[in-house]
C-alpha cells in the first residue's frame, strides 16, 4: 500500500480552456471541473464524445486522473490522451481507463487511474458507447494532475466507514418514510514518525486544501478505483512531535463527496 | 417512474425556481442535474413549513404563507444576482418529487418574491420571502378619484371622492329600485352640468333624478363613459342631489356587452379588469363551476364608491356566494362549498395518520374553534347607496336549537352583493341550517401521500368516529424537507348542503355515507328519509 494525494490539480487551473464535442442544456462541459460532483457535464449523444482541456501552459505535470459520478457502463470505452498540441492522431499519452465494478457486478461511478508522468499542454477524455445502450454520457467531475506519494505510508489503523445519511422518522414496528441520501465514505488515516521534510509537505498540503478544497486520495494503488475517494479534509492537521525531526500525524478524517 | 409519494423510500427533493428577467434560477436541497437539461443548485438551507390556508369559514380569503427560503450563499452568488437583477415580485415555484427526472416532480406552491422588504442576507446565507400571487395583485379599489385638477369645474362637495365602480342591476325593477349617487364633474356643460356615475362603461342609464323628480328626458345620456349631461334645467350642488338607476359594468367594457351580475362573473371581472390579473392566471373552469352552483336569485350588485381592499371585495363575494378561493398552479380557483369527495376520491384511513412519539395517532378534533355557532341569523340586504342604509332586514331562527340550549346565539350578516329577496333569504336560511350545529374541525397529521393536497381539497376520512366522512382541507402545513403534513379540515358531512337526488340515486337505506352527504332525500312528516331509521333525519332541522 501507498498513500497518494492529488490536490491543486492541473485540470482545475483558472486559465484552463475546456471544450467538448457536445453539451446538453445547462449541463455544460465546464461543469466537469466544478467542485460539486452533481454539477455534471452531459453530452447530447454517445458516439465518440470528448472533452478537451487546454492547460495553456506547458509546465503542468500529469500522472493521474479521476472521473467521478459518471453513468458509464462496462460496455463503454474511455481513454485519456495527452499531447503537446491540439492534434490527436498519435498523442504522446494514450491511456485506456478501466471501468470497475463492485462485488455484485454493479459499475462503480468513479475511475482513478495512474500512469507515467508527462508534461503536456493538451489533454482529452474520449468516451464511446460501444453497445449503444444509452442516449447520453454524464460525468460529474474530472480531475487530473500530479499526485504526491507519501514517503511514510499510512499506519495500520486505517478506517473506512461507509455512511448512509438517509433520513426518516422512526416509529417502532412501522416502515419508515425515508428520504434517500447519497452514501459516502469517511476515511481515517494516520501517519507515524514522519520526517521533518514530509511534515513540511503535509503542512503545504493543508495550507492549500484546508477544510474547504477537494482532493483525490488513494490508499491502495493496486486497486486505485476502488480504494480512492474524492474528498474534503474534515479535521485539522494535527502534528505531534515525537523526537528530533520526527512527527506523528494524528488521525486525519477525509469525507468523500458523492453529491 | 412518475412521482409517487406512497413509496416508503424516496430520493426526495424540494425544488425552488425563481423566474428572473434574465432567466430562471433553480435551487434544490441538493445539486441535481435534471433529465431536461436543467441544473438545480443545491443551495437550499431551509424551507420552513409551508402553511396554505383559505381562511376561516366566515372570512374566506387567501392567507399569505409568508414563507422564508434560506439559501447557502457563502460565495455571494445569489446576493450578487439580487443586485444585478430585480427579484421583487418575480414568480417563485416550489416543487416536490424524487430523483433527477423532472417529470417526477409536482408543483405545490406558486408565488412571488415579496416586495418590498423581501430579501436579507448575511455572510453565509441569503433569505428571501415568498408571498402568494394575490399579494402582488391586491390593491385598493376604486383606483381613481375625482381630482379637481382634472375636473376643474366639478362640484366642491365631491372633490377627491373615489370614482365608483358599479356592478349589477340598479334599475327601478331590480330589488327596491335603489338609486346611485351621481357627481357633477363639469358645471359648464349643458344647462345643469355633466355628471359622472362610474369609472367605466355602463350597460345602460335608465333614469336620472334630481331629488325625487325624474329628469331623464332633460338629459343627454352617455352610458359608454358612465356619464350624462343635464341639457334642460339646472342643478344646485348645495341643496340638490342627483341620483340614477343604471345597469352596471359589462363583460366587454362596452354598452354592447353582457351585464355582469353573477357573483362568479363579477369576481372574474374584478380580478382581470381591476387587479390586472392575466387571463392565464384564472381557472375559468372553476369559475364556471361556481357559477353553475348559483342561480339568478343569487345575482349580486354593488356600488363601490368608497375605498376598499380588493381582498375584502373578494371575501364578500365568496362568503355570500358560499365559496372559498385558492391558488392552484398559479391560477385563482374558486371552490363552491359542497361535498364532492365522491367515491374514488382519496380515502384516508387510520393507517394514513402519522403517530406521535407516544404511538398515539396525531389526530385531534375541536368543535367550533372559530365560535361561529348561531341559532339565529339577522341578515341585512339590499343596500341603498344614495340613502346610506340597508333596505331590508330578515331574521331566521332555529327554534329547536334555541329551546334546547336555552339561549339565542345571534349573528348578523350584511350582504354587500346579494339583493334579490329569494337569494338573500335563502342564504340566511342556509347559514342557520349550517351553523346551528357546531362544526367539527379535525387536525390531522397525515403521511407523505397528502403532500400534494391543498386548501379546499376534499377527502374521505375513516378514523375515530368518522366513516367515509367528507372532509375539506381549510389549512394545511407542509414540511417539505421533512415530508410531514398537518391538515386542519372541516367535517362537511354536518355542514354541506345536499343537492337534488338524481333519478337513479339510491334510497337512503341503500346509499353510502358519501351519497347521503351528497344527495337530498324526500322525507316523511317526521323528517326521516327512511321511516324506520331514526338517524335519517338530516334533511329537516327546523
Amino acid at each position: 500500500m501507498a498513500f497518494r494525494i492529488l490536490y491543486n490539480a492541473a485540470s482545475d487551473g483558472t486559465a484552463v480552456v475546456i471544450s467538448s464535442s457536445s453539451e446538453a442544456g445547462s449541463h455544460i462541459d465546464n461543469n466537469a471541473v466544478k467542485e460539486k460532483v452533481n454539477k455534471i457535464w452531459e453530452t447530447d449523444g454517445t458516439s465518440t464524445e470528448w472533452i478537451k482541456f487546454n492547460l495553456v501552459v506547458t509546465s503542468k505535470k500529469v500522472d493521474c486522473i479521476t472521473i467521478i459520478n459518471h453513468n458509464l457502463d462496462a460496455g463503454d470505452t474511455i481513454t485519456f490522451e495527452g499531447n503537446a498540441t491540439d492534434s490527436w492522431g498519435s498523442p504522446t499519452v494514450n491511456e485506456t481507463l478501466t471501468i470497475a465494478t463492485d462485488s455484485d457486478g454493479n459499475v462503480l461511478d468513479r475511475i482513478t487511474h495512474y500512469f507515467t508522468q508527462a508534461t503536456l499542454q493538451w489533454w482529452r477524455v474520449t468516451i464511446d458507447d460501444a453497445d449503444s445502450s444509452k442516449s447520453e454520457f454524464q460525468i460529474g467531475r474530472i480531475m487530473f494532475g500530479e499526485y504526491y506519494d507519501t514517503t511514510r505510508d499510512i499506519t495500520a489503523d486505517l478506517r473506512i466507514e461507509t455512511m448512509d445519511p438517509s433520513e426518516g422518522t422512526k416509529t417502532p414496528g412501522t416502515i419508515q418514510d425515508i428520504t434517500q441520501k447519497a452514501r459516502y465514505r469517511r476515511i481515517r488515516t494516520s501517519f507515524a514518525f514522519v520526517t521533518q521534510v514530509e511534515t513540511d509537505k503535509w503542512t503545504a498540503i493543508f495550507d492549500y486544501l484546508g477544510n474547504s478544497k477537494p482532493a483525490l486520495i488513494c490508499w491502495d494503488t493496486t486497486r486505485a478505483t476502488k480504494d480512492s475517494a474524492y474528498v474534503y479534509m474534515l479535521t485539522p492537521l494535527n502534528l505531534a512531535h515525537q523526537f528530533s525531526g520526527q512527527y506523528n500525524i494524528a488521525a486525519i478524517v477525509w469525507e468523500e463527496k458523492t453529491r | 417512474m412518475a412521482f409517487d409519494a406512497t413509496l416508503a423510500t424516496l430520493d426526495w427533493h424540494v425544488l425552488v425556481e425563481v423566474a428572473l428577467d434574465g432567466g430562471t434560477v433553480r435551487y434544490a436541497d441538493d445539486d441535481l442535474p435534471m433529465s431536461d437539461g436543467t441544473a438545480y443548485d443545491g443551495r437550499i438551507a431551509n424551507i420552513p413549513s409551508l402553511r396554505l390556508s383559505t381562511g376561516s369559514l366566515l372570512d374566506p380569503r387567501l392567507v399569505s404563507p409568508s414563507l422564508t427560503i434560506a439559501l447557502h450563499d457563502a460565495d455571494h452568488v445569489v446576493r450578487d444576482s439580487t443586485d444585478t437583477e430585480e427579484w421583487g415580485n418575480r414568480a417563485v415555484t416550489i416543487k416536490i418529487g424524487q430523483g433527477e427526472t423532472i417529470g417526477d416532480y409536482e408543483t405545490v406552491f406558486f408565488g412571488v418574491v415579496r416586495f418590498p422588504g423581501g430579501i436579507s442576507w448575511d455572510a453565509t446565507s441569503l433569505r428571501f420571502q415568498v408571498d402568494d400571487i394575490r399579494s402582488k395583485d391586491a390593491r385598493t379599489l376604486p383606483i381613481n378619484r375625482y381630482d379637481p385638477a382634472t375636473y376643474t369645474n366639478m362640484e366642491a362637495k365631491s372633490q377627491y371622492l373615489p370614482i365608483p365602480l358599479v356592478y349589477g342591476d340598479w334599475q327601478t325593477t331590480a330589488g327596491g329600485g335603489e338609486k346611485l349617487p351621481a357627481v357633477q364633474i363639469d358645471s359648464t356643460a349643458g344647462t345643469g352640468g355633466k355628471f359622472s356615475i362610474a369609472d367605466h362603461a355602463l350597460k345602460s342609464i335608465q333614469k336620472v333624478y334630481n331629488g325625487t323628480t325624474d329628469i331623464t328626458s332633460n338629459c343627454s345620456l352617455d352610458a359608454a363613459n358612465g356619464q350624462f349631461t343635464i341639457t334642460t334645467g339646472t342643478y344646485t350642488p348645495a341643496t340638490e342631489t342627483i341620483t340614477v338607476n343604471v345597469q352596471g359594468a359589462t363583460d366587454d367594457g362596452a354598452t354592447s356587452g353582457a351585464l355582469l351580475q353573477s357573483l362568479s362573473d363579477i369576481m372574474n371581472d374584478l380580478l382581470q379588469t381591476h387587479m390586472s390579473v392575466a387571463s392565464g392566471n384564472i381557472d375559468s373552469t372553476a369559475f364556471t363551476a361556481w357559477e353553475g352552483e348559483l342561480g339568478t336569485n343569487d345575482y349580486g350588485r354593488r356600488w363601490i364608491g368608497t375605498e376598499i381592499s380588493s381582498d375584502d371585495l373578494m371575501r364578500d363575494l365568496l362568503l355570500e356566494g358560499f365559496a372559498d378561493i385558492t391558488i392552484e398552479d398559479g391560477k385563482y380557483k374558486p371552490v363552491y362549498r359542497i361535498v364532492n369527495a365522491a367515491s374514488g376520491s382519496d380515502t384516508y384511513l387510520s393507517a394514513h395518520i402519522v403517530e406521535r412519539s407516544d404511538t398515539t395517532k396525531d389526530f385531534t378534533v375541536q368543535r367550533d374553534p372559530e365560535r361561529i355557532f348561531a341559532n339565529e341569523i339577522v341578515g341585512d340586504y339590499r343596500y341603498d347607496p344614495a340613502g346610506g342604509a340597508y333596505a331590508v332586514t330578515y331574521t331566521k331562527k332555529n327554534t329547536a336549537s334555541i329551546a334546547n340550549l336555552g339561549t339565542t346565539k345571534r349573528r348578523r350578516m350584511r350582504f354587500t352583493w346579494l339583493y334579490v329577496t329569494t337569494g338573500a333569504q335563502t342564504r340566511i336560511d342556509r347559514e342557520v341550517f349550517l351553523f346551528s350545529t357546531e362544526p367539527e374541525v379535525p387536525t390531522i397529521g397525515l403521511d407523505p401521500e397528502a403532500l400534494t393536497k391543498g386548501p379546499t381539497d376534499q377527502f374521505l376520512l375513516t378514523h375515530d368516529k368518522f366513516s367515509a366522512t367528507p372532509m375539506q382541507i381549510r389549512t394545511i402545513n407542509l414540511d417539505l424537507l421533512r415530508k410531514r403534513v398537518t391538515a386542519t379540515c372541516w367535517n362537511m358531512a354536518r355542514l354541506a348542503p345536499g343537492r337534488w337526488m338524481g333519478s337513479t340515486a339510491p334510497t337512503w337505506s341503500a346509499a353510502t355515507n358519501t351519497e347521503r352527504n351528497e344527495s337530498g332525500f324526500w322525507t316523511n312528516a317526521a323528517g326521516r328519509a327512511d321511516a324506520a331509521d331514526a338517524n335519517s333525519t338530516g334533511s329537516v332541522y327546523f
